[in-house]
């Protein structure tokens, strides 16, 4: 097998889904291709694909960020306690404090990681719980002010493309140029496949380990501070659903949780499957909760239908040869 | 003093540890704030103790054959949810509703177990969209409101006192012992640390690989709708949310006791004490009026302090004890 | 042998007293060790004699506790992996460092990435000098966007050997290169080694297979107990000789005599699909080992594993019961084993004690309606532990702490206790020093002739020929022959090896 073997069959079940749910909605319900829905949809899905990306590239060394929801929340209400200055730099502040906040607590983890051998699974759920601590300690309830310039980030365009996709778009091809084009990025994956290998081919795992958290930090701050553009106020306890749903999206979107396999072009698709659910239930006017049972399934389906051995597993197939 | 802390396996060596950092937040507690030293004051931390730990009955088994089970939260939910609703507030319920709700843990369980070893899924991923469906029937069901009462000889169990001592705790010590008897003791138990240790081997070893993987997920499922049942008992409405926290709680419960995430290490006393530890920490922190932000940072803080110190145990044992290569 | 080997070449290294203890334990005494440009060097030793961990502080892996390095007439102190390779000192470890679901050329220059103007890494240049590097190693033509795990062990090789060179070492070090190679294969492997020794540079090449050594090297050095033994002209020594130095006493015979008759009572019989799809039938006589030969590849561990239940079901004859298999556990009921070649991965636990590893296929037999007789499981462990000479400090010792050797032995000790009456052996003693193979030769003799039926499946001729009555040569899926008697030869096996067609086996 071949490079682009191995990436089309990393990426082809998700998009198949995709593609599978679209249709289908769009055959039960008209209104489901309007450019209002679609619109929407971009605006919903870009926090969850933020996400996804940041559980993704740490998924990547093998690791996981149970942290991202309290991150995501920390993020939130900073952006909603920023001092309302009447200028533009307001937006200057907005855009740049919330996702630095989560970057120095994505450190934080990436230290720990780094420097001891603690499994990241430890580290992120004890730091997750301290972030949020955090996040109420500066917001209790949901509330804050989120100034007006920052609300335009959720409904504005540029050149009539909306913000929301144009921040989408940046963010997975920024990402995906990180990982396939950088050096870092190709260690990510040396460093998920084998550790010890990678090690001694020259790559400093504490480095790398450092770099993916903090990454995951930023990303959960920016998926932050555009929530709260969205709801036009912060919430301390805004972020966790994202913890789970983040590493559903990025292991529906083809990473495997072992890590050295995946990446981000497999988010996006991941996180549609997510809201598309919701959407489709919608227009057809079935209830609301059927969204968890389905999205089960879903991850139960995409994980079962790409597991490389699964005829073996159930006695149909032979064994492969040596 | 050292050469008699020597003296003690390894094994033992953490548990002691744990029960004396125990005694001695106890002690702290009760300097700090009289009342704090007292019966009363245990049983309810002992309580809170008795639903993680019972949780965390399944959760160890879990971890042990290295993996785990995000479907907890979502499985005591069900036991809350759907124990009030079929009890009604009637004891002529009791049989069929509770059976009921355990043979749904369980079947939730094998799900799971089916899952991660004859689908290949990963247990995170796996327990997790069973998680999820559970979510969605409890949901449905209660359509976000649940209504129903826990039957009075619930109430009892949730609430009441035996010789002073909380009803959940007995049911959690007798089944605690229960557990750590299978696995030290059964070929079961045993199974399922070979399964941990080296899953491969296992097979090779002839052990029924699947059929463990699935047990274990099972009693997990089924710990944990009980858990949910005897909550109900204890708050007698019951609660969508109420399984949320569990899952974290209960793997670090497991995790504080010493039981290693890569598997095959560990037991389920220390997942108890680890329990305990942490209800206490929470309670001690309630007593100070730290509020509830300051409660969770402690919790974490807590975590990453007790596991530090497991993992530089565990470094210098292996670098001590390995052969030249 | 080598003329080279007259000429006094330069010392590209020089290693002078170096000294190397663990926790206490000396692993390397004052060792004095040298290797000449344009020389192969070849460094033998039992297991735990020093000889990894001296060639991993040449590496820049450990640091030595005394003793100095020279290297082309610096001295030099390596801190890590990478020191060592800048200043030209490679080492081609025996399990390779390739990341099998990356491709060829991402693999070679793991690490390495060369970045382009825009600053990013530059693809079509890294697969440009990838291609150029597989050409020095005789892969020219392979395409360099292929994933590694698509590729044959051989082959693997040759990309690691590809990727030492591009640091243009002056010293290369072969560890255990030819353990999972075919005859062939090695001796591609030997080509490129002499190509390289024409270049000027220093190889180094550590072994355990001793005819290879004494075939290929220009000076072989000994070491034993972290001393260094004896080094000379690879014309001075024979097997024996080495073999002499190696564990301080004469091995007369590694392998314990072949029984002249065997009875003619059958103890195991199968009828299983092998690879080629045909079903091969084979049967064994009491007393009686039997080989499996043959290139790598050619089908045989998924035939032999088919037996242990691994795969579409095998008719099975275990001492006159007839049974079908179809998973291990059947297999197991039915008296089969199998021990895998890989021992951590696959047979053992490493961190659980020696007991749980030896008790771990007898739980059943060891417990009283499903609880464990723990008194029984010590007394029966222990017994079979001292058996079979297993170095421990204590039953409850881990066994991630034991020595190759010792981890195998732990392996048969399981099977043993679960009264085995058949066994399936793949490569037993791959990796292990010639003291314990001598064990496990005797221990494996002394099961056939109590009954067990034993099948063994080794690439090492030697074994092949010294363990085995009777061998089956697999070629292309099925039987290509049967050797027993004065037919078992070398040259017999390597004609069937490669089919009567004469074409080479899957590569």
């Amino acid at each position: 097998m071949s490079e682009r073997g191995r990436d089309l069959r990393i990426y082809l079940p998700v998009y198949a889904i995709v593609l599978a749910v679209y249709i289908f909605a769009g055959w039960r319900s008209a209104s489901f291709f309007t450019w209002n829905n679609n619109v929407n949809l971009f605006g919903r899905v870009t926090p969850l694909i933020l996400a996804g990306l940041a559980q993704t590239v740490v998924i990547l060394t093998g690791g996981i960020d149970l942290s991202v929801g309290s991150m995501i929340s920390v993020a939130s209400v900073t952006a909603a306690s920023l001092p309302y200055v009447d200028t533009p730099a307001n937006l200057v502040l907005w855009t740049l404090i919330p996702p630095l906040a989560g970057l120095a607590m994505g450190a934080v983890n990436g230290l720990l990681i780094a420097k001891w051998p603690f499994p990241p699974f430890i580290v992120t759920l004890a730091s997750s719980s301290v972030y949020l601590g955090l996040a109420l300690y500066i917001l209790r309830e949901p509330g804050g002010e989120v100034s007006l310039d920052a609300t335009l980030v959720s409904s504005g365009k540029i050149q009539g493309i909306p913000i929301p996709l144009l921040l989408m778009l940046a963010a997975v091809a920024a990402a995906h140029l990180l990982l396939s084009r950088t050096r870092i990025g190709r260690s990510i994956y040396a460093l998920g496949g084998n550790e010890t290998l990678a090690i001694q081919s020259g790559i400093r795992p504490d480095r790398v380990k450092f770099f993916v958290y903090s990454l995951s930090g930023l990303f959960s701050g920016l998926a932050g501070a555009y929530l709260s553009a969205w709801m036009f106020a912060g919430d301390p306890l805004v972020g966790e659903p994202y913890v789970m749903n983040s590493i559903a999206v990025a292991v529906i979107g083809g990473s495997s949780l072992m890590g050295g396999r995946g990446g981000v072009l497999g988010v996006v698709g991941g996180a549609y499957i997510f809201y598309l659910i919701n959407n489709i239930l919608n227009l057809l006017g079935i209830n609301a909760f059927y969204q968890y049972i389905a999205k089960g399934a879903i991850l139960i389906a995409a994980l079962a239908v790409s597991a490389p051995d699964l005829l073996q597993r159930l006695g149909l197939g032979r064994r492969g040869s040596e | 003093m050292m050469g008699l802390w020597r003296k003690i396996p390894e094994g033992w060596r953490s548990l002691l540890g744990l029960w004396a950092a125990i005694l001695l937040l106890f002690g702290i507690g009760g300097m700090i704030s009289p009342g704090f030293f007292s019966v009363s004051q245990a049983g309810a931390i002992f309580r809170s103790a008795s639903f993680i730990g019972l949780v965390a009955m399944g959760q160890t088994l879990a971890i042990l054959i290295g993996g785990i089970d995000l479907s907890v939260g979502p499985l005591v939910s069900l036991g809350s949810v759907f124990g009030c609703l079929m009890l009604a507030g009637r004891d002529e319920n009791n049989l069929w509703a509770i059976s009921a709700i355990l043979l749904i843990g369980v079947a939730a369980g094998v799900l799971n177990g089916v899952g991660v070893s004859l689908l290949g899924i990963s247990p995170m991923v796996m327990t997790l969209a069973t998680g999820a469906i559970v979510t969605g029937a409890v949901l449905i069901y209660s359509q976000g409101a649940p209504t129903g009462n826990a039957s009075p000889a619930l109430r009892a169990v949730g609430v009441g006192f035996t010789w002073s001592i909380p009803n959940s705790v007995l049911i959690w010590l007798a089944l605690g012992a229960i557990l750590s008897l299978v696995l030290k003791f059964t070929t079961f138990g045993r199974g399922i640390y070979y399964l941990g240790a080296n899953e491969t081997a296992a097979r090779f070893s002839g052990l029924r690989v699947n059929f463990i993987k699935t047990a274990v997920y099972a009693l997990s499922g089924l710990t944990a709708a009980l858990t949910g049942i005897i909550i109900a008992g204890y708050t007698s409405v019951a609660f969508v949310a109420a399984g949320r926290d569990y899952p974290m709680q209960s793997i670090a419960a497991a995790v504080i006791g010493g039981v290693a995430m890569t598997g095959g290490r560990g037991g389920y006393g220390g997942a108890a004490a680890g329990a305990v530890l942490l209800c206490l920490i929470e309670s001690l922190l309630t007593n100070l009026n730290m509020q509830e932000p300051g409660r969770k940072i402690m919790n974490g803080l807590v975590i990453i302090m007790l596991m530090s110190f497991y993992y530089r145990k565990r470094l210098d044992a292996a670098s001590k004890k390995k052969a030249a290569t | 042998m080598n003329p080279e080997a007259e000429t006094a070449g330069t010392p590209v290294l020089e290693m002078f007293g170096v000294d190397k203890a663990f926790a206490g334990n000396p692993v390397v005494r004052q060792v004095d060790f040298s290797c000449r440009a344009g020389e192969i060097h070849g460094l033998v030793g039992e297991n735990g004699a020093g000889k990894s961990t001296l060639m991993k502080i040449l590496a820049g892996v450990h640091r030595p506790d005394a003793g100095r390095i020279i290297l082309n007439g610096r001295e030099v102190g390596f801190r890590n992996y990478g020191e060592a390779r800048e200043a030209g000192v490679c080492v081609v470890y025996q399990e390779l460092s390739l990341l099998p679901q990356m491709s060829v050329a991402e693999n070679i220059f793991m690490g390495r990435w060369r970045r382009g103007r825009s600053g990013l890494v530059d693809w079509s240049g890294i697969r440009r000098e990838a291609g150029l590097a597989l050409e020095k190693v005789g892969l020219g033509g392979l395409d360099v966007n292929r994933l590694v795990s698509s590729l044959p062990m051989a082959a693997r090789q040759l990309i690691e050997v590809a990727k030492a060179l591009l640091y243009e070492p002056r010293a290369v070090v072969f560890d255990e290169p030819t353990t999972t190679l075919t005859g062939e294969e090695a001796a591609r492997l030997f080509g490129l080694m002499r190509e390289l020794k024409s270049q000027g540079k220093g190889i180094i090449f550590i072994s355990h297979r001793l005819k290879e050594i004494l075939e290929a090297c220009d000076r072989i050095t000994v070491m034993k107990d972290g001393e260094r033994v004896v080094t000379g002209p690879a014309a001075d020594f024979t097997e024996n000789r080495l073999i002499y130095h190696m564990i301080g006493r004469d091995l007369t015979q590694i392998f314990p005599p072949k029984p002249k008759r065997l009875p003619d009572r059958i103890v195991f019989s199968c009828s299983a699909p092998a690879p080629g799809g045909e079903k091969i039938e084979l049967s064994l006589r009491e007393g009686e080992v039997l080989g499996i030969g043959g290139l790598n590849g050619q089908g045989q561990v998924p035939f032999l594993e088919t037996l242990f239940g691994l795969g579409p079901g095998a008719e099975i004859s275990v001492r006159g019961v007839r049974r079908r298999v179809k998973s291990p556990r059947e297999a197991m009921r039915a008296g089969v084993t199998l021990i895998p070649e890989d021992r951590n991965g696959q047979s053992s636990f490493p961190i659980l004690s020696i007991r749980n590893n030896i008790s771990s296929a007898s739980l059943a037999r060891l417990s009283v309606a499903g609880f464990l007789e723990t008194w029984r499981e010590k007394r029966e462990v222990r017994k079979i532990a001292e058996a079979l000479q297993i170095r421990m400090t204590s039953p409850a010792q881990e066994v991630r702490f034991l020595s190759g050797g010792n981890v195998q032995k732990t392996v048969f000790a399981r099977w043993l206790l679960a009264d085995p009456k058949a066994m399936v052996l793949l490569s037993p003693t791959s990796g292990i020093d010639v003291g314990t193979k001598q064990q496990i030769y005797r221990l494996i003799r002394e099961l056939a002739a109590g009954g067990v039926a034993i099948i063994v499946l080794t690439g090492d001729m030697v074994e092949l020929i010294g363990l085995c009555d009777r061998v089956l040569v697999m070629y292309g899926g099925r039987v290509g022959g049967e050797l027993s008697g004065s037919e078992l030869t070398e040259e017999n096996i390597m004609r069937i090896s490669v089919g009567r067609a004469g074409g080479e086996g899957a590569a």
